[in-house]
């Protein structure tokens, strides 16, 4: 005899296959920024038009953590609190969607001598530095496109053959430059992810690919 | 002593932690790392209960060192407790005759896993595979989760730590319950054993039971003890004045 003993739910986006957009983050695309300038930072998260959450990260030049990650989702339902978060300077902060088909931007804005610059805004293109990570599961081949110089990447996810040795947690890096992305071809297991780092100003969307001699 | 159970269920709970797809840590061409955060699978931490009956599979020894304990019984003056009394009426004990009672008075018991038989291991590593088989969303996802996690057969020993040997590590898990077991025996024993006798003898003793001619005879009993040797318990007693 078994039984479930406490309610939970399968997450249902992993049932499906959108494409991923680092304008739009969702469930299976993390946005990484990397905070490069000492001093305070307003970070202001938006699903939509509408203001889901604010906090303010602090950056020091040390004695902080190098990397917070952050759940969009969870922060907009008001589970994650924190208010306030304290990065390294040269550290990063994962803006990630755990739950749920919502749909996030990110604007990050550095405040110094009561002026305010903007430094991300996700709804458009990401700095250099930056990174957009996508979990792919569902195998066949992807395009992921740089929509700020038009280059493209071919991403093939397979699944994993019977008793090869496999770890969804892998992930493969990605460089997007002027050029191009190096490599011009990524090849991974179905489960683990592309990290896409922006080495010239990008946005990224990655979509599975039009079946051969669509137009 | 030997000793099995009709019924004896037991029951596993198993956590399913940290279940997702993604993450992982990624090097930067300028130096650092940056850690996924991975795509979680379930909305929380499901949990899986099995129960299985290992009665048929296990069996136990009854270990008791135990030693005779003599009482002059003398009605109104003895006293019986409130739960002893109800015990005695119960059983149908007569307490309003004078007699010798020889009592078991426990000193240990123990009660010990003996055998369990090694298809226990495998009747929990089947029902624990199945709850999990059913747990998953049939598909790709279950698939690949299983795939990541390792085989079914070897999923049951990743989610419970088992090192080795199933049957082992729930032959370990029995005798530490059965130590509180023990315990719990310990007091059922010390209060039947001082409650029930398990040898009576009446005090004066009747030799010859009345007659129309002849009253009863009877001898009083005195100095009544007992010894335990390797074959028999031994009774012995002054017979008359």
């Amino acid at each position: 005899m078994s039984e479930l003993r406490n309610d939970v739910v399968i997450n249902r986006a992993l049932l499906t296959n959108p494409a991923l957009d680092s304008s739009a983050i969702a469930v299976r695309g993390t946005l990484f920024h990397v905070f490069r300038e000492a001093g305070d930072h307003d970070v202001t998260i938006l699903r939509g038009d509408r203001v889901t959450g604010r906090l303010t990260v602090v950056v020091r030049p040390e004695g902080a953590a190098s990397q917070v990650n952050l759940d969009l989702a969870r922060l907009e339902a008001g589970t994650d609190r924190a208010a306030s978060h304290t990065i390294r300077e040269g550290g990063v902060m994962g803006f990630a969607v755990g739950l749920g088909i919502g749909r996030y931007a990110v604007v990050i804005s550095h405040t110094a001598g009561g002026g305010s610059r903007t430094v991300l805004d996700s709804r458009g293109q990401l700095p250099v530095g930056d990174l957009f990570a996508v979990t792919l599961i569902a195998p066949g081949t992807y395009r992921a496109t740089n929509l700020a110089n038009q280059t493209q990447l071919q991403v093939v996810v397979r699944t994993p053959r019977r008793g090869e040795p496999y770890s969804p947690a892998r992930p493969t890096l990605v460089r997007a430059g002027d050029d191009g992305f190096d490599p011009a071809t990524a090849h991974i297991l179905a489960g683990q992810s592309i990290v896409l780092l922006a080495e010239t100003p990008a946005r990224f969307l990655v979509e599975p690919a039009p079946p051969p001699g669509t137009p | 002593m030997d000793a099995r159970w009709d019924k004896l269920d037991v029951t596993l709970g198993v956590t399913l932690h940290e279940m997702s797809f993604g993450g992982g840590v990624v090097d930067l061409p300028v130096g650092g790392s940056v850690s996924l955060p991975g795509v979680t699978v379930f909305s929380g931490d499901p949990l899986v209960g099995v129960t299985v009956d290992v009665a048929p599979f296990v069996k136990h020894e009854l270990s008791l060192v135990a030693s005779p304990l003599i009482q002059h019984f003398e009605p109104g003056t003895t006293p019986i407790g409130p739960h002893c009394q109800q015990l005695h009426t119960a059983l149908g004990i007569d307490d309003t005759r004078r007699q010798w009672r020889v009592f078991c008075d426990p000193q240990t018991i123990d009660f010990d896993l003996f055998d369990f038989a090694d298809t226990v291991g495998d009747l929990f590593e089947q029902a624990l595979t199945e709850a999990v088989d059913r747990l998953l969303p049939h598909g790709l996802l279950h698939d690949l989760i299983l795939a990541a996690i390792g085989s079914v057969a070897d999923r049951p020993r990743t989610l419970l730590d088992i090192p080795d040997d199933i049957s082992e590590w729930l032959s370990d898990l029995f005798n530490v319950s059965l130590g509180v077991f023990n315990l719990i025996l310990q007091f059922v024993a010390d209060f039947f054993g001082k409650c029930v006798s398990f040898f009576q003898l009446d005090d004066p003793y009747p030799m010859f039971p009345k007659t129309e001619d002849l009253a009863a005879v009877t001898v009083p009993i005195q100095h009544l003890t007992a010894t335990v040797n390797d074959v028999e318990l031994v009774v012995t007693a002054d017979i008359g004045a």
